[in-house]
């Protein structure tokens, strides 16, 4: 029968040996507790560090995203306002002009007070129409410029659009240049309320056709509204999208990365058990030599 | 027959015993020393003559016991096993540990590595397409290029002075080589001019052993003990210890290059394996790797970085110029330091007034996505480094495991077990005391012939 001669030496490092792998065991798990990652370099679980990171960046991406949609909203908020009280404004040149047109009871007097009116009238809606958000005039396209139409009432914004990224596939558009908002069949709003206000003043026959423009001009505001909305809409489903995507990503990205803290306080336990059953066997296996029995 | 054989046997018993103990105590006292090999004394019973003379016949009794020598007992299969196991482990040991600095340059995954920078990078892009006319978040993306690419010049310089650490150790245990191998070759003549002389030379053979087993850790090669005695080593068919003459080895560096070569004549030495092999193989092959990989990462930035900025119109409405200048890992850095040069318009200037339109500023910001982009090159990288450490590091475990075993097998064969010794003694001392025995048995019974016979009668 074949039998290993085992020496003092021998024995010794063994014990040694089995002693400093099961206290290194005793170390990683504690690491992996105390750090409560089960991956803290990439060679702990290659594959695993790759979806890691492939999850934080697009962690990262999402959270963008976020961004990027609340200054949309923003944007399209402002957008959406401007327009809602704008479209009051025309509303009540219209009862002007309707009034106007009444050429049976209006004095020449009434009439000065109705273009007055409609003058102060087109006035506010200027300066609605020069609305900013953040120093950006809304309906200015990309200009650089600080407004969007100037003090005559021409347009002076491009035809450019303002976009928002808000998923990887996914850009919406956030603003409405002037014309797009205002102008209808190549009668821009601002040209028309002053032509209403020479109108009312001396030529009274061109208020019916005024009208009809009028109602284009509002029916194109009411349009533009409709497509604000919707892509406002659009913009809050994306980003609902992409925080349920967060939350999965979240949790995704612990299960690859975080330690399952029972399990490891268990193996540490486990191991703690053994490093001792280890020194307690070492103590009684390196001690007794039979000189302890020779007299 | 002569009359007082059984004393001079009895006293070759003495001897015997006596020297017998003497090796038990060294045994003994070199139970913890590191490559003590144990010793046994061999006895061997003296016997009749082999020719017989014409006045000497034999008488048929043989004539006590003598010690025909002292021999370590060792066997060369296990030693051979040793060295090379350790050769394997040191240059495994070496290459885990390269491999793990490198690593940790990488500190993937965690919220202050490169991906998290990048990420960073791309949102500021989308940031400034956001607010196109801020100077301000312009000049955070500038910081925020500036910081992807101080973390990669960090990581190249980080990298070549690993390489450059690595070169000094070559250096150092170049130096520990020749030491070794000037010394084993002295040991050899030391041990041939002892053996000759008729003693034994364990001690020295240990020693000789241990340095070879050094020299096997440092450069690997092949151990060979010749017909005189010596023990020669081998590297790559050249030899470093022949007999008494060891070859002296150097460190040059050339065209990036660390080579070891002959001091002799200046060729180069083939390193087979241990430590040494692992740190030529590290500033090599393995540092211009990865240094490769993370070149391909900044260059994979800049290119598709610069494509799409070249073609936009910065707030002053001129055409874009490259952001990053430079193209490995090394020599990146942000070409642009005015804010307002940042080219995030797609929509040329109209009537000389810049557009705050923000198409490539929000093109760039999606470079992150896709197959080829710098994210995944980068990612790529740290699994391909994190499986390659993974392996070495199992491999290291796997060979410390065969080491081990190695190292069992010859504490197994040659170390020294103090309760064998124990009982060896006791068994050199219980024949120490039955050859006194004996030789008062030869003393009385002489006694009783010299003395006590002739005597009858006597009153």
């Amino acid at each position: 029968m074949p039998y290993t001669r085992i020496t003092t030496r021998s024995t010794v490092d063994a014990t040694l040996l089995r002693l400093q792998s099961s206290q290194s065991r005793v170390g990683t798990l504690q690491s992996q507790l105390s750090s409560g990652k089960r991956i803290t370099k990439a060679s702990d679980d290659p594959s695993g560090a790759a979806s890691a990171l492939q999850m934080r960046s697009e962690l990262s991406r999402y959270g963008q995203y976020a961004r990027n949609s609340s200054d949309g909203l923003a944007w399209l908020g402002t957008v959406d306002s401007t327009m809602q009280s704008m479209l009051t404004s025309v509303n009540r040149v219209r009862t002007l002009v309707v009034q106007g047109s009444s050429t049976g009871t209006m004095s020449a007097t009434d009439r000065q007070a109705l273009a007055t009116e409609v003058a102060g009238l087109r006035q506010s809606l200027l300066g609605a129409a020069n609305t900013t958000y953040l120093g950006r005039p809304v309906f200015g396209g990309t200009t650089s410029g600080p407004v969007a139409y100037d003090s005559t009432g021409a347009y002076v914004g491009d035809q450019n659009v303002v976009t928002r990224a808000v998923g990887d596939n996914q850009t919406v558009r956030v603003d409405l240049t002037g014309p797009e908002a205002f102008s209808a069949g190549g009668t821009d709003m601002f040209s028309l309320l002053g032509k209403i206000q020479t109108d009312l003043l001396s030529n009274t026959a061109g208020l019916s056709s005024d009208l009809s423009s009028l109602d284009g001009v509002m029916n194109q505001m009411r349009t533009g509204l409709a497509d604000v909305g919707a892509r406002y809409a659009r913009i809050e489903t994306l980003t609902n999208d992409a925080q349920s995507r967060t939350v999965n990503l979240t949790s995704s990205l612990s299960q690859v990365e975080d330690s399952d803290m029972a399990q490891t306080a268990i193996e540490l336990s486990i191991a703690q058990a053994a490093y001792t059953a280890t020194l307690q066997s070492t103590a009684k296996v390196i001690q007794p030599s039979l000189m302890d029995y020779l007299r | 027959m002569g009359t007082f054989d059984s004393i001079s046997s009895a006293l070759s018993g003495l001897y015997a015993q006596r020297q017998a103990l003497d090796v038990a105590a060294q045994n003994i006292a070199n139970a913890s020393t590191a490559g003590y090999t144990r010793q046994r004394v061999d006895m061997q019973s003296v016997g009749t003559l082999s020719v017989p003379g014409l006045w000497s016949k034999p008488a048929g009794i043989p004539g006590g016991v003598a010690v025909t020598g002292v021999v370590r007992v060792q066997d060369a299969f296990v030693q051979a096993q040793v060295r090379d196991s350790h050769a394997v482990q040191a240059q495994l040991t070496q290459t885990a540990g390269t491999m793990s600095s490198i690593e940790s340059l990488f500190t993937e995954p965690s919220t202050t590595g490169l991906s998290e920078q990048l990420a960073g990078l791309w949102g500021a892009f989308q940031d400034v397409a956001n607010q196109p006319g801020d100077t301000g978040v312009r000049a955070s993306l500038l910081q925020k290029a500036t910081t992807v690419t101080d973390w990669l010049n960090n990581a190249a310089t980080s990298l070549s002075a690993q390489a450059a650490g690595m070169t000094a150790q070559i250096g150092a245990l170049v130096g520990q080589v020749n030491d070794a191998s000037s010394r084993l070759a002295a040991l050899n003549g030391s041990i041939a001019a002892v053996t000759v002389s008729g003693v034994a030379a364990n001690e020295l053979s240990d020693q000789r052993d241990q340095l070879a087993l050094q020299l096997s850790q440092l450069v690997g090669g092949t151990v060979v003990t010749d017909d005189a005695g010596n023990v020669n080593v081998r590297l790559g068919g050249r030899e470093l210890v022949s007999g008494t003459n060891a070859s002296a080895l150097g460190v040059t560096t050339a065209g990036g290059q660390t080579l070891v070569r002959w001091t002799a004549d200046g060729t180069t030495a083939s390193i087979p394996g241990g430590q040494v092999k692992a740190l030529v193989d590290g500033v090599d092959t393995v540092v211009p790797q990865w240094t490769a990989r993370l070149d391909q990462v900044a260059s994979a930035l800049a290119s598709q970085v610069n494509a799409l900025h070249q073609t936009g119109y910065d707030l002053n409405g001129t055409l874009g110029t490259p952001l990053f200048s430079g193209t490995t890992a090394a020599s990146i850095s942000v070409a642009i330091t005015d804010p307002r040069r940042v080219a995030a318009s797609s929509v040329a200037p109209t009537a000389g007034k810049a557009s705050l339109d923000a198409g490539i500023a929000a093109s760039i910001g999606r470079l992150s996505i896709g197959a080829g982009s710098p994210d995944a090159v980068y990612r790529q990288l740290v699994t391909d480094l994190g499986q390659t450490v993974q392996t070495a590091n199992d491999r290291v475990t796997m060979q410390d495991a065969i080491a081990a075993s190695a190292d069992a097998a010859q504490q197994s064969a040659s170390g020294v077990s103090t309760d064998e010794e124990m009982t060896s003694i006791v068994t050199y001392q219980r024949a120490y005391e039955a050859c006194s025995r004996v030789l008062t048995a030869v003393d009385s019974t002489l006694d009783t012939l010299i003395n006590h016979t002739g005597l009858v009668g006597r009153a």
